[in-house]
């Protein structure tokens, strides 16, 4: 056995823990080698001064810090504690809630870290809140480049700065109300007709049927004015031709419309039946105003 | 919970009874149950404390903080488990080392100020059984358990004043018993020749 042998069989030799054999070849080298013989009773001694070393009394005070800082803090746990952050934060803590808070608050460092982090993450927002970002200096260039100097700049450049504005725009809050306004819209469309593709044919479907009541009332009113038309000209030419047969009170029109024809009366007069349509419209519209009348 | 397991009456019922009672009246917020508690451990906790800090007014905060976690803990301590000093100095040995732990990775200047509280805590020593020169010799051994490496300290401090067998050391350091074995040994040496040359030696 030699010496580093024997010191690291040392704490099993003091201790009593080798087997016969180890502790026989220990106690050789113990009498043999006066350096380890010194190491030997050092420790032992060593280790007896540790095993008698006595218990200080603990500090004046410390049971009463103790029982104060558990019994009021500590009732409260850190959930308990989390629940009443928000209401902490709002202001609404009862007295002797709060008491029991603001202890925890004391004693527990996990929950002093969280309140205090709370706190700085409200300044920050407040601080971003008061604060307005720099426009960058090249973004008036882009702006002008992309309105005005369109034809000088590069599809590429053109395309970028489209980009660039485009991806601006959907930062600002204006943009992000208008998109959520869009995708409510859209939301409500599709709950209501189910998809898009619904809409448009419901919507086609719409405007055809309007298209075609339209074009209806467009006939019909045509069809109104033109028979209105013709029943103001019969009369009109019934005025002049047969109320004023030598006719210079309204020579032009007349005289210039029915130049080709040398006899005009006659015609005029049977100009009226050969319409039956215009007749039967005529009579309808008759009966109406007598309904209407009635 | 601990109320539906006290109908159990074994051999040490009384005992099991004493623990889990003083635990539950303290979880029901009997100050004066859990008054007793820090009564009884609150020594204990603090020497613990201070062996690891070798600080005064570390070990009374780390002290304080143990028993924080103990009251806050107290659910889930289970009287069938074992007793309430076994289960509490447990806990308090795993959150002291912890501690020592963090304080190892992060140097400070631990037990610089050994000296400066000798006095403080040799007026606040109130043993009249134990000689003034034991209590000298005590300061010394702290002095230079102060002076190990912290990996030898921790094992020397659990095996030599805590007393505890290589498989709670094994347990709480989470290390393999090989290295608490041969921590132990090499703490012990090195302890050994500090006080030699601190000239300690000879007088104990």
């Amino acid at each position: 056995m030699n010496c580093v042998k024997f010191q690291d069989s040392l704490t099993d030799y003091i201790d009593g823990a080798l087997d016969p054999r180890a502790r026989a070849e220990c106690a050789a080298h113990r009498l043999i080698c006066g350096e380890c013989r010194e190491l030997y009773n050092d420790v032992r001694v060593t280790v007896q001064a540790l095993n008698a070393i006595g218990e200080y009394a603990e500090p004046e005070g410390l049971r009463d810090r103790i029982i104060a800082s558990t019994t009021t803090g500590e009732m409260l746990s850190c959930g308990e504690f989390d629940k009443l952050l928000e209401r902490y934060f709002d202001g609404v803590i009862l007295a002797p809630t709060f008491q029991t808070f603001q202890s925890h608050f004391e004693n527990c460092f996990k929950c002093r870290r969280l309140l205090n982090g709370i706190e700085e993450a409200i300044g920050m927002l407040q601080d971003a809140k008061e604060t307005e970002v720099d426009v960058p200096g090249s973004l008036h260039d882009r702006i002008v480049a992309a309105t005005v100097g369109r034809g000088s700049f590069s599809w590429i450049a053109r395309a970028q700065s489209a980009l660039v504005n485009f991806s601006q725009r959907l930062m600002s809050p204006q943009m992000a109300v208008a998109a959520m306004i869009i995708a409510l819209i859209s939301l409500l469309v599709i709950s209501r007709f189910g998809s898009v593709s619904n809409l448009t044919t419901t919507a086609e479907h719409k405007v055809e049927s309007l298209v075609i009541q339209g074009k209806q009332k467009v006939n019909s009113t045509g069809a109104m004015a033109r028979t209105g038309l013709q029943r103001v000209s019969y009369e009109v030419n019934l005025f002049l031709f047969s109320g004023a047969p030598s006719g210079d009170s309204a020579p032009g029109p007349p005289s210039g419309q029915n130049g080709a024809r040398p006899t005009p009366q006659p015609q005029r007069n049977s100009d009226p039946p050969p319409d039956p349509a215009d007749s039967t419209k005529r009579d309808k519209q008759r009966r109406r105003q007598n309904q209407g009348e009635r | 919970m601990i109320r539906r397991e006290q109908p159990t009456v074994g051999a040490n019922a009384a005992l099991i009874k004493s623990d889990g009672e003083l635990v539950r009246r303290c979880r029901a917020g009997d100050s004066a149950a859990w008054e007793q508690v820090v009564h009884e451990y609150s020594r204990r906790v603090f020497n613990l404390a201070y062996r690891f800090t070798g600080r005064h007014e570390s070990a009374e905060d780390l002290t304080q903080e143990v028993f924080v976690r103990v009251y806050r803990s107290l659910d889930q301590y289970d009287p069938q488990a074992g007793d309430l000093a076994n289960w509490l100095m447990r806990l308090a040995r795993n959150l002291v080392i912890d501690d020592y732990r963090r304080r190892c990775r992060t140097p400070t200047d631990i037990g610089d100020d050994i000296g400066d509280h000798e006095y403080h805590l040799e007026s606040r020593h109130d043993a009249p059984d134990r000689g003034v020169e034991r209590f000298e010799r005590a300061k010394q051994v702290h002095a230079a358990i102060a002076k190990l490496q912290p990996d030898l300290r921790e094992c020397v401090i659990l095996r030599d004043i805590e007393e505890l067998t290589y498989q709670e050391i094994v347990d709480i350091l989470k290390i393999p018993i090989g290295t608490v074995k041969s921590r132990i040994n090499r703490g012990r040496i090195e302890l050994a020749k500090i006080l030699r040359r601190m000239r300690v030696v000879e007088t104990l």
